[in-house]
């Protein structure tokens, strides 16, 4: 077989160069058009027959909105140690923010939970290790994802969309339990029994705020007498934050808490100088400090 | 056939346009102001390729877990660095030089206005210097995407719009340039396939720009607190209107590449212009819609929105590279045949494989139809929540961009810088050394990569440590992508080294043969 003229690629090509397509040229292309829509139509399929899809569930909302949301659902489940035990059929919320995924939940395993997840901040990424499931977290935007986790275990859940410099820090902690230990919580803890009214400060505590949605204080200096020291942080801004007390040998800190929630610490001091600060990753860097100076 | 003393740039600006040479490998009339405004973009790009480079090494080092090399403020400062310099500042100028040549040297025609292209270069390097001092003063660690309200000093923002302005220009120029050698009939009949390709990347180009614009004056804005905030999903939306359209850029400019050394290497082309030029038409038609695949697992648009403008797009932007990848092989055959070679792989054989053009084509075909393959992996929606901000999507990325795009022009470029200065390439070993090296490194590179993602391995983190909780099976990917990433690097230098070896100390000569090899065995 003769082989085929060729035509050069850097001068005009020549007059009637518009020659139709020889066969095999238009046999690869109906190939590769073809393997274009057959994919396309197994991705469409999969949206109904497979059990592992994007969440379609999204809707606009407001920083301050989800971590009210996400306040309420923590103080409504939260356990004594912090963690959020969620009764399977409820939702559960995560509340993303500069550099921490918040609150840390235990699910109950083999069951369906829709997680909603939105940021305070910045764009994030909601990375669940070892499990493949990667989802772009976005202020202004909840996304409802759901998920069935079938071994019980601990997962660690991290950032994969650059958030700041403290982005490699960003992790967060989701604990999966089987269905007996959760039944065994639920029925150590119920419900009714938890306060819902908010605790009122104790007397003489220090009351301290956060500058608006930025990252700091609304002191950078307290003053108390030795002895019992009370540190009531009011979170209004819908990133989470926590209190806690360091140096000259005192180390103590608060529950995390956002959306108007209340962070309390106590310490018994010493008369001297003190740090407060929170103690998320990358806040106290970033200006979350100030000293508590305890006088005799 | 004659030449003049001085082509190279600042000296170039004085020489009366009129002037001009003759190829001897090609015959096409050589103006000294296209010549110049070629060569200087041309070393431009280098310069940038070497900035972004070292970036890439020290990223590569870093995120190596045995070594760790940057801190957290220096790290996602190089991240950032290397974002800029090799994903815009190289291709970009590298294009520029391309647009000229192409609307100029390929036309028998002169540059439009050589004001304009001076302008749009000196613009270019003033955005450039701007983009990179802020980046080095490390007051610009946003990455390379800056989503608000991460913010840069304004500088940074001020930098890439100026670029912007510059590319605005030259691109202006390419286009009054093909209009003017119409009108002055310095060719006849259509453009010549290596300029309708330049064409095509320039209108992708100006796409990017407008829609790069859009996010980044915003971003700009918000820089020097005159607007409160901005919406990030839809920064994100346009940003990535300049950044995926300007890949396409890039993947427009390889394949013109392709076309380009087996032109002046093999004297090949292509089978059936009408398929090429289809191909071509085909990048400008889907590549605008295709940046949906950057929303596929975000909560910003419905499900059908991101199957038809992600994923089907996604898929669909395979068929032009399939095409150009059939073509560009096709040409090679088909003119190895006309010489008389037989036998299924015959003209594979008959190829010199020793030949630097030919190294760096293999590697970029190969490369690139792997970052095809693990593109069209994410591209799919529900692989796309498996692999989304993994380390899949640099390895993705390298094999498209470095092993594709940049190994092409760093091949096209072993034969037209020394067509444009009338000097050998330095050493033509060391070249056929450096792209087979450059091409392994990224293989090691990439593939790695790709392993670590397949792991969930986060991509843009500074240590991946996470105080020990990591899972252990993260390191050796990590170390190994590491190491490809120190031999691509070096690879990369000797790249730099050639370069300027030739434009300094190559041997002056209109020998065709020495100019460009042939690489036909």
């Amino acid at each position: 077989m003769a082989a085929p003229e060729i035509t050069s690629s850097v001068t005009p090509p020549p007059p009637g160069w518009a020659k139709p397509l020889p066969r095999d040229e238009r046999l690869f292309l109906w190939l590769v058009m073809g393997s274009v829509v057959v994919m396309t139509a197994f991705v469409i399929g999969w949206l109904y027959l497979g059990n592992q899809n994007v969440p379609a569930q999204s809707h606009a909302t407001r920083p301050a909105t989800f971590s009210a949301q996400v306040a309420q659902f923590a103080k409504q489940y939260g356990g004594p140690d912090g963690r959020v035990y969620v009764p399977p059929g409820t939702d559960a919320y995560i509340l993303a923010s500069r550099y921490t995924w918040y609150p840390n939940l235990v699910l109950e395993s083999s069951r369906k939970y829709r997680i909603w997840l939105s940021s305070a901040d910045a764009l994030h990424g909601f990375s669940l290790v070892g499990q493949n499931i990667n989802l772009e977290v976005a202020p202004y935007h909840a996304m409802g994802a759901k998920f069935t986790i079938g071994k019980p275990g601990h997962y660690l859940i991290v950032c994969n969309e650059f958030c700041g410099l403290g982005h490699a820090h960003m992790i967060g902690h989701l604990d999966v339990i089987t269905p007996q230990a959760m039944q065994a919580y639920l029925n150590a803890h119920p419900q009714s029994a938890k306060p819902t009214a908010p605790v009122a400060p104790a007397s003489g505590a220090l009351e301290l705020g956060v500058k608006g949605n930025e990252l700091a204080f609304d002191k950078k200096a307290l003053t108390a007498r030795a002895g019992k020291v009370t540190i009531v942080l009011t979170n209004s801004s819908p990133i989470p934050h926590d209190i806690a007390i360091k140096g000259a040998g005192a180390n103590a800190k608060g529950p995390t808490v956002t959306g108007g929630g209340r962070s309390t610490v106590t310490a018994t001091l010493k008369p001297g100088t003190y740090t407060f600060y929170c103690t998320l990753p990358g806040h106290e860097q970033a200006g979350m400090r100030g000293t508590l100076t305890v006088t005799p | 056939m004659t030449g003049y003393a001085q082509p190279l740039p600042g000296t170039a600006t004085r020489v009366r346009e009129e002037r001009s040479r003759t190829c001897s490998v090609t015959g096409l009339r050589v103006y000294a102001g296209a010549q110049a405004l070629t060569v200087a973009n041309a070393v431009a790009a280098v310069l940038a390729l070497a900035v972004g480079g070292l970036f890439g090494m020290l990223i590569g080092f870093t995120r190596a877990p045995g070594w760790e090399l940057l801190g957290p403020k220096t790290f996602y400062a190089a991240l950032t660095g290397h974002g800029v310099a090799a994903l815009i500042l190289w291709p970009v100028f590298f294009e520029v030089a391309a647009m000229v040549f192409a609307s100029s040297i390929l036309l028998n025609a002169r540059v439009f206005n050589m004001k304009l292209g001076w302008t749009s270069f000196a613009l270019m390097c003033i955005g450039s210097v701007m983009l990179i001092g802020v980046i080095l003063a490390g007051n610009a660690s946003v990455a390379f995407t800056a989503y608000p309200p991460l913010v840069a000093n304004q500088a940074f923002y001020l930098g890439y719009l100026i670029f912007a302005v510059g590319v605005l220009i030259a691109i202006a120029n390419f286009a009054l340039s093909i209009v003017a050698a119409r009108n002055e009939e310095t060719f006849t009949g259509s453009l010549p396939l290596i300029t309708y390709g330049v064409a095509c990347a320039a209108i992708l180009a100006l796409i990017a720009i407008l829609s790069g614009l859009v996010a980044l004056i915003p971003a700009w804005l918000y820089s020097l607190g005159w607007v409160g905030s901005v919406e990030p999903i839809v920064y994100r939306g346009w940003f990535w209107g300049l950044g995926h359209t300007l890949q396409y850029v890039n993947v427009v400019a390889m394949v013109v590449a392709w076309y380009g050394i087996a032109a002046l290497t093999l004297k090949a082309g292509p089978v059936n212009q009408k398929f090429t030029r289809f191909a071509f038409i085909l990048y400008l038609i889907i590549t605008v819609p295709v940046l949906g695949h950057h929303f596929l697992v975000d909560p910003s648009i419905g499900t059908d929105v991101k199957i038809v403008g992600g994923t089907a797009m996604g898929f669909g932007l395979g068929i032009p590279s399939l095409m150009h990848g059939l073509a560009v092989m096709g040409g090679i055959e088909a003119e190895q045949r006309r010489r008389g070679v037989t036998g299924l792989f015959g003209w594979l054989k008959a190829l010199k494989w020793s030949h630097a053009g030919v190294a760096a084509m293999a590697g970029s075909l190969l490369l690139f139809a792997l970052g095809g393959w693990t593109g069209t992996a994410e591209t799919t929606l529900q692989l796309n929540m498996i692999s989304h901000n993994t380390m899949w999507v640099p390895a993705h990325i390298h094999q498209i961009v470095v092993g594709g795009t940049t190994l092409a022009f760093m091949g096209f470029a072993y034969y037209l810088v020394p067509l444009l200065v009338c000097r050998e390439l330095w050493s033509h070993r060391l070249a056929t050394i450096q792209a087979y090296t450059y091409g392994g490194g990224l293989l090691l590179m990439s593939t790695a990569q790709g392993w670590a993602g397949y792991l969930g391995v986060p991509r843009r983190a500074a240590s991946i440590s996470y105080g020990g909780k990591a899972p252990h099976g993260w390191a050796l990917p990590m170390n190994i992508a590491g190491v490809g990433a120190g031999v691509s690097s070096l690879a990369g230098a000797l790249f730099i080294f050639l370069m300027v070896m030739t434009l300094i100390r190559g041997k002056r000569t209109d020998d065709p043969e020495r100019l460009v090899p042939s690489a036909a065995a």
